[in-house]
């Protein structure tokens, strides 16, 4: 049985509920929805396109404000962290990216990865930039253990990750250049042709990760959450507005706090909507009410706190749970909306209405087939 | 009949593996200490090592800053004793309504906050002599105390050496950290450093509109530390270039 011939038998047995063999058991059927949906398209395409480019802003944000003291940080004038650094046990080879020792070759690598960051935003050569930008980024952040955050953590355990996804399908130069060559094969693609079970096996399984990964956040800090008073009781989100590390404007900090309602409510909101987020993205109008709250709860941390790599870290995964066909309804309803108002905008003003069409609803692309479904 | 392995079929069952192996590896690690724990920690470490429990189960609520003060010796040979220098102001001179501010505000911070956690697993006693100083005579001048002497009367005083090496390692590179920080901010030969933990915080939530401070605080302040370093040129300018962007000397 050919790949496609095993693939189409399989979605097809689970749409119909039904297997192709009488005696196929209820967890075999099980197993076959989960390998079509693992191996049979390319999930969550948008999302990670978005993923990415909110990741580079996020790097960027930690490796721009820092440049000046790069050297006072992480470089020559840091050696005093290292009896510690020495014990955190990277490979030899991570540790000599940033040499302390020499300022030419550290310069050139902070430079280097600076330059990797510009190309995983814009998604140029992404599968290549991906996994040398990650090793650039290791080899800065083990040259001390004081500046991280969770943010940056985040970034370096699900980059891992991201090495085997597709994240560059859409608002990339790569998927640009893809289309600039229409159906003719890249050297890659007529050299090394990746399968799509293979292809789409690996995104999705990183796709999975990551989703867990940001689940595992959630619950984990809810539960901890759960276990303080002040977080019972409400006050919690006063204490960190109070501190002084964490105040980036501190009269709006003193503002903020001084509105009850609104302190007992976010810290309320941060505890339950964390501990609840797995059960919550079961239905999807739980799933979004959680992904707006949350947005809104890593805008503010980021807005009041300064911690914007933890913030952008956060919003971008959690955006992996929206669906290619959600973003696709989306565009399609700003496009729509956009066209209309132009059209009302010109009657108002007396001008002749665009000659063009309104985009057809999403449902009219119902059967046309997902974009998603695409191999690179 | 059962279905045969073909490449999606394994695919599929090798991405769920990937993820059930993940799921555990991570669980483990953000579990409490267990020799389970040990034994995965030493895999996953140092690429998937995290913690989620900054903010809880207790919030912070106290600002602790790093303050240092320091000794030298004049023309006539005196020393001479500098006044409380606070490395944390400094390190966030540029942060406030800065919203993409640079990492150093993070440094000196979170070394202290490091350095005290080291502290608090001392017992009563050993942390008595932590905040003593580290430096005895010899013949007409000082010396620091030798490390194995030094540890020697720390372990005599509670018996748990991992501790005491963790603290003295971190102790060492406080001492260093100052040191540099106080040649380039005065410019000096400097012999001597301590510091000290400048705590304050905010009135509790029920008081939180109170004109009246609630809590003084009192600073923890660590013993004189022999500053047996040898510092480069280029390091110094480097921190007096620090001091110099964020504001400059205090």
């Amino acid at each position: 049985m050919t790949v496609k011939k095993y693939l189409a038998t399989s979605i097809n047995s689970a749409a119909q509920g039904s297997s192709t063999s009488s005696d196929s058991s209820w967890a075999s059927r099980q197993i076959d929805r989960f390998v079509a949906w693992a191996t049979g398209a390319y999930r969550a395409t948008r999302s990670f396109s978005l993923l990415r480019i909110i990741y580079a802003v996020g790097m960027l944000l930690f490796l721009i404000p820092s440049y000046g003291d790069r050297a006072y940080l992480w470089g020559f004038a840091s050696t005093w962290l290292e009896p510690e650094i020495k014990r955190r046990g990277y490979p030899f080879f991570i540790e000599k990216m940033f040499p302390k020792d020499n300022t030419f070759v550290f310069d050139l690598s902070y430079w280097s990865l600076i330059v990797l960051v510009l190309l995983f935003l814009v998604g140029y050569k992404t599968r290549f930039v991906t996994p040398v930008m990650l090793l650039f980024w290791i080899g800065l952040q083990s040259n001390s253990m004081l500046v991280t955050n969770g943010g940056d953590t985040i970034f370096r355990i699900t980059l891992s990750f991201l090495i085997f996804a597709n994240l560059s399908k859409h608002w990339s130069v790569d998927a640009w250049l893809q289309k600039r060559r229409g159906h003719r094969k890249s050297y890659t693609q007529k050299h090394f042709p990746v399968p799509l079970w293979l292809g789409a096996g690996l995104h999705n399984t990183a796709l999975m990760l990551c989703c867990y990964q940001i689940m595992l956040v959630y619950v984990n800090s809810g539960i901890f959450k759960l276990m303080g008073k002040e977080w019972l009781e409400g006050s919690a989100l006063y204490y960190s507005l109070n501190l002084d590390a964490f105040q980036v404007v501190p009269l709006l900090s003193e503002l903020a706090w001084q509105i009850t309602p609104a302190v007992l409510v976010a810290t309320w909101v941060s505890i339950y909507f964390q501990l609840l987020f797995p059960v919550l993205l079961l239905w999807k109008y739980t799933r979004y009410l959680s992904l707006v709250l949350l947005l809104g709860m890593h805008v503010g941390i980021g807005f009041f706190m300064g911690l914007w790599s933890f913030s952008l870290a956060m919003i971008a995964l959690d955006m992996l749970f929206v669906r290619d066909s959600s973003w696709e309804k989306a565009g399609n309803w700003v496009r729509r909306t956009n066209t209309k108002a132009k059209q009302i905008l010109r009657s108002e003003i007396g001008l002749p209405p665009v000659p063009r069409s309104i985009p057809p609803r999403p449902e009219q692309f119902a059967n046309a087939g997902s974009s998603s479904t695409a191999s690179e | 009949m059962k279905r045969p392995l073909n490449k999606p079929r394994i695919m599929g069952m090798l991405s769920a593996l990937a993820v059930v192996t993940y799921v555990f590896v991570s669980l483990v690690v953000v579990s409490p200490n267990t020799p389970v724990r040990a034994a995965v920690f030493s895999v996953a470490s140092p690429y998937y090592t995290q913690k989620w429990n900054v903010f809880a189960p207790s919030i912070m609520k106290v600002n602790t800053d790093f303050s240092f003060q320091a000794q030298w010796r004049d023309a006539n040979g005196s020393l001479v004793k500098s006044e409380w220098v606070n490395i944390t102001d400094i390190e966030q001179g540029n942060s406030l309504g800065n919203w993409a501010t640079s990492r150093i505000h993070k440094q000196s911070l979170n070394a202290m906050g490091a350095y005290q956690g080291r502290y608090n697993k001392l017992t009563a006693a050993q942390k008595k002599i932590a905040r003593d100083t580290f430096i005895e005579r010899s013949g007409n001048g000082f010396q620091p105390i030798g490390n194995s002497e030094l540890i020697q009367k720390l372990v005599d005083a509670g018996n748990n050496r991992s501790s005491v090496i963790s603290f003295l390692r971190y102790d060492y590179m406080m001492m260093r950290y100052a040191t540099i920080f106080a040649t380039a901010y005065f410019g000096e030969d400097i012999e001597r450093v301590r510091w000290k933990a400048e705590r304050t915080r905010a009135n509790d939530f029920e008081h939180r509109f109170d004109a009246e401070q609630q809590f003084k605080l009192s600073d923890l302040v660590f013993g004189w530390r022999q500053s047996n370093v040898t510092i480069d040129g280029a390091v110094v300018n480097e921190y007096a270039g620090v001091i110099e962007r964020n504001g400059g000397k205090q």
